[in-house]
């Protein structure tokens, strides 16, 4: 069983080294970037698995005997959340603001998560103040690219960014149900 | 007339308020105002009319100037006003040929000669070289006004010789004009319309020109009705107008957000809509960043097949179906008609009216689907639902479009 699965990955190197250099540069038509979220959700979940799985076989060689420490499960983490955060941007495509900014921040290793998780800090010392100001300060914070928004444009990305994170959220999970319990440490 | 008497009344009352003032010929003035009371509010305005064209002329001379309006009106009620009118001063008789036209009563032609004022004034100097005249004549010509309010059609010969005496050429005109009957009555009509016809005209140009700025609003008004429509006691600003629609779209964007957050369905208040939709996307970060990490714990050595995955994923986001596959080895085969497969599903959520070819192409391509019948019906509820998530989801964005159609 784990030998003809080996064979068949090698099979499939081939196919996910082209799929991943394609996913990290715009190779595909723009007619094919998934504007529904079914569509989507198969969109991403073809960009994410391969570059999961890319990830997967980076390590393999390298980390064999480090795998399991904690820094290089922190480091495939992160690889991982960019990976995922950058197919899905790949796979709403440049139409939408949130995407270009996601790309942009991913694509020149600009921190993602200031955007996410700075809003936890500010949001202490905002909040007292109250207001909707810094209510949108904190989604402009949240949907990446909002800072340049005007609020009317601002809720319809964050629209459009809460549907492709669900759908986000739920292919990961999808990934993560399915793989099988061996693979787990 | 009309117009230009409505235009002019608010001169009217200044030029009352001139007549008070202290001047040599205050009894006269004052004998005017009554006169003007008496006869008709029209006269005041052309009160108004001398007053703003020779406001550096002394009191006397505006209430000279006034007074030959004055007489002008007369002459249209009497004829025997047009005899009082002579005094004015030997300028009119210049004006004559020019403003002879004013009779006829084209009033659009009494707009064409604006210089008018300009001889008016002109005339006004030539008046003021005729004061002590002038003077002399002011005690009969408010004994004529008296006498006219007193009795206006025996005064003409009273006011007549008074004039004679006074002025030669007037006087000649004057009798020509005796002579000549209500033409040479015209004519000196004319003379003194001289300033009827300036401020007539001038109050036709500000008729006109409020008639212009009147159509030039409505034309404004017209290009903010043809985008936006204003309800009845909505303001028709432009500003008003972006503003509302800006405030149409937030609150359209709101609802959508709305549907999209669970548990914000009863949330009526935008702060707490705005907290709501922040904490969501906040928890949908965290839950990406758990699941990467979950992911990554994946031990790496282990390799799997994408397409499988992929279409549990498909298929767990149905709902379902997934302990139908479970280790399908066939599946892993089939990856280059599973990738095609895709690509058309892509291409039907592109064009919906593809999908009964899409699915019968994946009938043709998947033969391995084909076998088990539950999943190929799993494939088309999929289908189905992409197309009509694809509804769904274009819908909002015909609508955003139709609103900046709107903008």
């Amino acid at each position: 069983m784990p030998n003809i699965r080996t064979i068949k990955t090698t099979q499939e190197a081939k196919t996910t080294t082209f799929s991943s250099y394609s996913s990290s540069f715009p190779m595909q038509p723009m007619h094919l970037s998934a504007e529904t979220p079914t569509s989507l959700k198969t969109m991403f979940a073809l960009r994410f698995l391969r570059a999961y799985s890319k990830i997967n076989r980076y390590k393999s060689p390298s980390c064999l005997s480090s795998s399991s420490s904690s820094s290089s499960i922190v480091r495939r983490c992160k690889r991982i959340k960019l990976a995922a955060y950058a197919s899905m941007a790949r796979a709403v495509g440049p139409k939408r603001a949130w995407s270009r900014a996601l790309l942009h921040k991913v694509l020149h290793r600009t921190r993602l998560h200031q955007s996410v998780t700075r809003p936890k800090v500010s949001g202490a010392g905002n909040g007292v103040a109250g207001g909707a100001i810094n209510r949108t300060d904190k989604l402009r914070r949240l949907v990446p690219g909002g800072e340049r928004m005007d609020f009317c444009s601002l809720l319809g990305e964050t629209a459009n960014y809460i549907q492709c994170l669900t759908a986000q959220v739920h292919v990961m999970e999808g990934i993560a149900d399915s793989l099988p319990p061996q693979a787990w440490f | 007339m009309s117009l230009g008497n409505n235009s002019e009344f608010g001169f009217g009352q200044k030029s009352e308020n001139r007549f008070n003032c202290p001047s040599p010929v205050i009894s006269s003035s004052q004998q005017f105002e009554n006169y003007s009371e008496t006869t008709m509010t029209a006269e005041s305005l052309f009160f108004a009319g001398w007053d703003s064209l020779i406001s550096s002329d002394s009191n006397h001379q505006t209430n000279q100037s006034s007074y030959d309006a004055l007489t002008l009106e007369s002459q249209r009620i009497s004829d025997i006003s047009h005899l009082v009118q002579c005094p004015s001063g030997a300028g009119f008789n210049k004006l004559d040929q020019r403003l002879s036209c004013l009779e006829s009563g084209s009033y659009v032609d009494t707009m064409a000669p604006l210089g008018g004022c300009k001889e008016a004034n002109h005339e006004a100097t030539n008046q003021e070289e005729s004061l002590p005249i002038s003077k002399d004549e002011i005690p009969g010509q408010s004994i004529n006004a008296k006498k006219r309010k007193m009795k206006p059609e025996g005064s003409t010969v009273d006011s007549r010789s008074q004039f004679d005496s006074t002025q030669g050429v007037n006087v000649e005109e004057q009798k020509d004009i005796s002579l000549a009957g209500k033409e040479g009555l015209k004519e000196k009509d004319d003379k003194k319309h001289k300033s009827e016809q300036s401020s007539v005209a001038r109050a036709q140009k500000v008729t006109t020109k409020q008639a212009k700025d009147l159509s030039q609003n409505s034309d404004s008004s017209k290009d903010g009705y043809i985008h936006v429509r204003a309800r009845r006691g909505q303001a028709t600003n432009s500003h008003s107008l972006a503003e509302r629609v800006r405030r149409e779209k937030i609150s359209e964007r709101m609802k959508f957000l709305q549907d999209l957050v669970p548990g914000c369905n009863k949330i009526t208040g935008k702060a707490v809509m705005l907290d709501e939709i922040i904490n969501y996307v906040q928890s949908l970060q965290r839950q990406v960043e758990f699941l990467s990490m979950k992911l990554a714990t994946v031990n790496p050595e282990l390799n799997f097949d994408i397409e499988r995955i992929l279409s549990k994923d498909i298929l767990h986001s149905q709902g379902g179906g997934s302990s139908i596959f479970g280790f399908c080895q066939g599946m892993t085969a089939s990856h280059p008609h599973l990738n095609g497969f895709q690509q058309r599903t892509m291409q039907s959520d592109n064009s919906i009216h593809n999908i009964q070819n899409s699915a019968n192409l994946l009938k043709a391509t998947n033969m391995q689907f084909c076998s088990l019948p539950q999943v190929r019906s799993v494939w088309d509820n999929e289908l189905q639902s992409v197309v009509q998530m694809g509804f769904v989801s274009n819908a909002p964005p015909d609508i955003l479009d139709m609103h900046g159609q709107m903008k």
